[in-house]
């Protein structure tokens, strides 16, 4: 079984490697058609006639800031078209098409994911948002991702930042910001249904509907149903972690004739997620958001914002959740001779009320309230119009695990050429505490000191990042990005031993990472493009000078040295897609977890314009394998093949 | 089990390489969707019939109005440039506002001036001006040509009882195409 399936394997990498030669081959001879960089020129257009006309299609890129080109950082984005085209059905499968994300399942409910490193199941480093909304918490500065869902057909894009955003972003925009953005009511229009199920995928479904209140106010709601299946403990099989959820949602949008935006929009949810031989967890939470926005121009905008955010967990015998957030948030952004100032400032209340359930774990206090008030301007100064820019800009901010932070950056943008820019960067950015590190006492079972003492001096996780970039297009069809970067973290999380036999909390790990991607996006011919990334990423962490971390710094992460993805999409006759991915992770340090070759294809018939039907093949070249062990029991992605049918009216 | 996993794998590697020798030919390549709007507007200079009332002078060009934003860049001009409507030139103007909207004959009204649309018809009036827009509730809301995207397509959606009503009239050839809304 084992030698067919690297025949197997083998293979497809040759079937890719054909595919490659052949492709360079395309491009070059697209090359010498000398097109204008947005596809077939108005001149040639005007020989068609209207019936081909309306049949014709468009690239959607138009709806692509021009200016990410541009842009002093790592930017990634990935699109609904891209969602769409790899036939996932939850966020974290949708993360793992962006560069340098790493995105590995541990069970049915459990993701670790992160960019340039420090990957755990409680991984700590990044901001994520939906919508204006953050969704990490400040139980572990990190994100519960079995609750991160979204009407999949209606999200508009993922964008995704590796390194520090932030000067912009906050606390926690360490290693990346990944922010999550829906399409506007006004494009949502109509009933959207879909469903599917089969091999290895329990089933999953949703309904959406949109309308209009008047002229200018759009509205949709929509509920969907997900069932997650659970992953088979490896060498032992079984399962019991499968994830059920249901959510809902709605959104209001609404532009007036004075160019102001209302967005109102809001979510619930509840689920259970299955725990091995122990009572379901409960998970549910609701949230609304308002946001109003004046544009003057393009260049000239303000924006307030205000949200609320209730979660609850109850995870029997352990411990039970429920956090209240309230938000508010102001921006205001200008154009000052050569300089585009955006300033602006963020109030957020989060109070917490945790039960501790089980003798093993508690947090001390039980009841808390968290404050975080920030503010922060940065201008991006147009030294040489179209050529040169320098951005620089900085938070500050006060919370109440570490006081008052702040987070600088300056930026350089180079374009020495129409299709190429440069760029650098110098960052400072804090990973503020949260309740883990400061509140979390193990009890003593036995009569005595408890085993981990609680540190209200943990202090804020330090980064100076410096980073390096290169764009390049050297072809209309052809479209690389280089990023390179070097990060210094202070104060790391360390464990570390008391005389007593106890242990603390505290910040008495350093590290170095540093690691470098290329992603490449080629349109081979009109029905055929090709993207593709590979990362290298390489973590050193040790003990500070006079540490003791038990894990000898090797707790806080658990990175592959290498990852790569290539998609192939196609868009065949007879209304039919192909889509084939490939994606390579290397071998996971501690614990050790063996790397993974593996494949997903998407072959999506759409006979009508209102409806699609598609077959999924996700994780196909082994019957199961290990993304992410742990130490004590660690299960296995299975392969799966489903169906999925989408319907629009 | 193991023969459908096995039937299963060969199948997915066999497309991948049949995939690749296959080539079909659409006639073009993916315009961006501001080249493929240029050119329906040149389009409708072709298949609309303006009243002779609709002209100052007998010379007067063809007027093609941009109001606000102008997605087009240089598109639009390489559209109509050199073109004739019944041997008068075509010419682009452009107007900021609701209120600098001049005598025109085709009016394009971009995504972005959703929210001053009615202020925008309502300065067009019952002058024989096709107005031509990209949203969804164009046609709706006063409208008589709506070019809204849809995932990667344009659509192409008309009504003929507003373009009747302003006088001007259009082929049963365009018509055709369309999506008619009555």
């Amino acid at each position: 079984m084992n030698d067919w399936r690297f025949s197997i394997s083998f293979r497809f990498v040759c079937a890719l490697a054909l595919a490659f030669s052949f492709l360079i081959e395309k491009a070059s001879a697209q090359e010498a058609l000398a097109e204008g960089p947005s596809g077939t020129s108005p001149t040639e257009l005007k020989k068609l006639s209207l019936e081909e006309l309306v049949d014709l299609q468009v690239t959607s890129a138009s709806r692509r800031p021009e200016n990410l080109w541009q842009t002093s950082s790592a930017v990634d984005v990935i699109t609904s078209e891209d969602i769409e085209r790899a036939g996932v059905t939850n966020i974290p499968d949708a993360l793992r098409l962006g560069t340098e994300l790493e995105v590995a399942q541990l069970d049915g409910h459990t993701w670790a994911i992160s960019t340039r490193g420090f990957n755990t199941t409680v991984a700590n480093k990044m901001q994520v948002l939906m919508d204006g909304r953050s969704l990490y918490t400040p139980l572990f500065s990190g994100v519960f991702w079995d609750v991160q869902q979204t009407f999949l057909p209606d999200l508009e894009q993922i964008e995704v930042i590796r390194g520090p955003g932030a000067t912009l972003w906050g606390a926690n925009a360490i290693n990346g910001v990944i922010n999550i953005r829906t399409k506007s009511a006004d494009e949502t229009q109509g009933f959207l249904a879909y469903g599917g199920g089969g091999f290895e995928n329990e089933g999953f479904g949703g309904i959406r509907y949109g309308g209009k209140i008047d002229n200018n106010t759009f509205y949709r709601v929509y509920v969907m149903n997900e069932n997650g299946d659970g992953l088979p403990i490896e060498g032992v099989g079984g399962q019991e972690d499968d994830r059920r959820m249901t959510q809902g949602g709605f959104r209001i949008d609404s532009k007036d004739h004075a160019n102001n935006t209302f967005t109102f929009q809001g979510d619930f949810y509840t689920g259970n997620l299955d725990q091995l031989g122990m009572t379901d967890i409960d998970v549910d939470g609701q949230n609304a958001i308002g946001r109003w926005t004046h544009e003057w121009d393009k260049e000239t905008s303000f924006m307030a914002q205000a949200y609320y955010d209730r979660t609850h967990r109850f995870v029997p015998g352990i411990f039970e959740e429920e956090r209240n957030t309230f938000d508010i948030e102001v921006q205001h952004q200008f154009r000052y001779g050569e300089h585009y100032i955006v300033y602006g400032g963020n109030y957020r209340l989060s109070h917490d009320d945790i039960g501790n359930l089980g003798p093993g774990l508690a947090f001390i206090p039980s009841n808390d309230t968290q404050h975080l008030l920030s503010a922060y301007i940065q201008d991006e100064w147009h030294i040489v119009p179209d050529k040169f820019f320098l951005t620089a800009g900085s938070k500050f901010e006060y919370n109440t695990f570490s006081g008052f932070e702040v987070q600088p950056t300056a930026r350089v943008t180079w374009l020495p050429a129409e299709n190429q820019t440069v760029w650098g960067a110098i960052s400072r950015a804090v990973r503020t505490p949260s309740r883990i590190d400061q509140n979390l006492v193990a009890p003593n079972p036995a009569f005595g000191p408890p085993l981990l003492v609680p540190n209200p001096d943990f202090e804020s996780e330090t980064l100076i990042a410096y980073e390096l970039g290169y764009r390049i297009k050297p072809t209309n069809t052809l479209a690389i990005d280089i990023a390179g970067y070097f990060n210094d973290y202070d104060n790391l999380r360390s464990v570390e031993p008391l005389p007593n036999g106890t242990f603390i909390i505290q910040n008495k790990v350093v590290g170095q990472s540093y690691g470098a991607s290329i992603s490449a996006k080629v349109r081979a011919t009109d029905w055929w493009r090709i993207d593709g990334s590979v990362s290298l990423l390489q973590v050193d962490i040790d003990r500070a000078a006079g540490g003791h971390d038990v894990n000898n710094g090797a707790g806080e992460a658990n990175d592959p040295n290498c990852m790569f993805m290539l998609h192939s999409a196609m868009d065949l006759p007879w209304h039919l897609q192909f889509d084939s991915f490939l994606r390579f992770v290397n071998d996971l340090p501690n614990p050790n977890t063996p790397s993974y070759l593996t494949a997903d294809a998407r072959l999506a018939w759409s006979p009508r314009k209102n409806y699609t039907f598609a077959i999924v093949g996700r994780n196909l070249f082994d019957n199961a394998h290990p993304e992410f062990r742990t130490t004590t029991l660690s299960r296995e992605v299975e392969r799966s093949v489903f169906a999925i049918f989408e319907w629009r009216y | 089990m193991a023969l459908l996993e096995r039937k299963l794998i060969s199948a997915v590697a066999a497309m991948t390489l049949f995939t690749g020798t296959l080539q079909p030919a659409p006639p073009v390549a993916p315009p961006n969707e501001y080249a493929l709007k240029s050119v329906f507007l040149y389009n409708f200079c072709h298949f609309i019939e303006w009243p002779e009332s609709a002209f100052n002078s007998p010379n007067e060009p063809l007027i093609i109005g941009i109001v606000g934003e102008d997605p087009f860049g240089p598109l639009l001009k390489e559209a109509v440039e050199g073109e004739t409507y019944h041997n008068r030139p075509i010419v682009i103007e452009h107007y900021r506002g609701p209120r600098d909207i001049k005598h025109c004959h085709l009016l394009f009204i971009g995504r972005g001036e959703a929210a001053r649309l009615d202020a925008i018809l309502e300065a067009v009036g019952s002058q024989s001006v096709v107005t031509v827009g990209e949203t969804q509730d164009f046609l709706d809301r006063g409208g008589m040509i709506a070019l809204p995207a849809d995932r990667n397509r344009v659509r192409l959606r008309v009504k003929p009882s507003a373009m009747r009503a302003a006088k001007v009239n259009v082929s049963s050839k365009l018509l055709r195409v369309a999506d008619v809304d009555s």
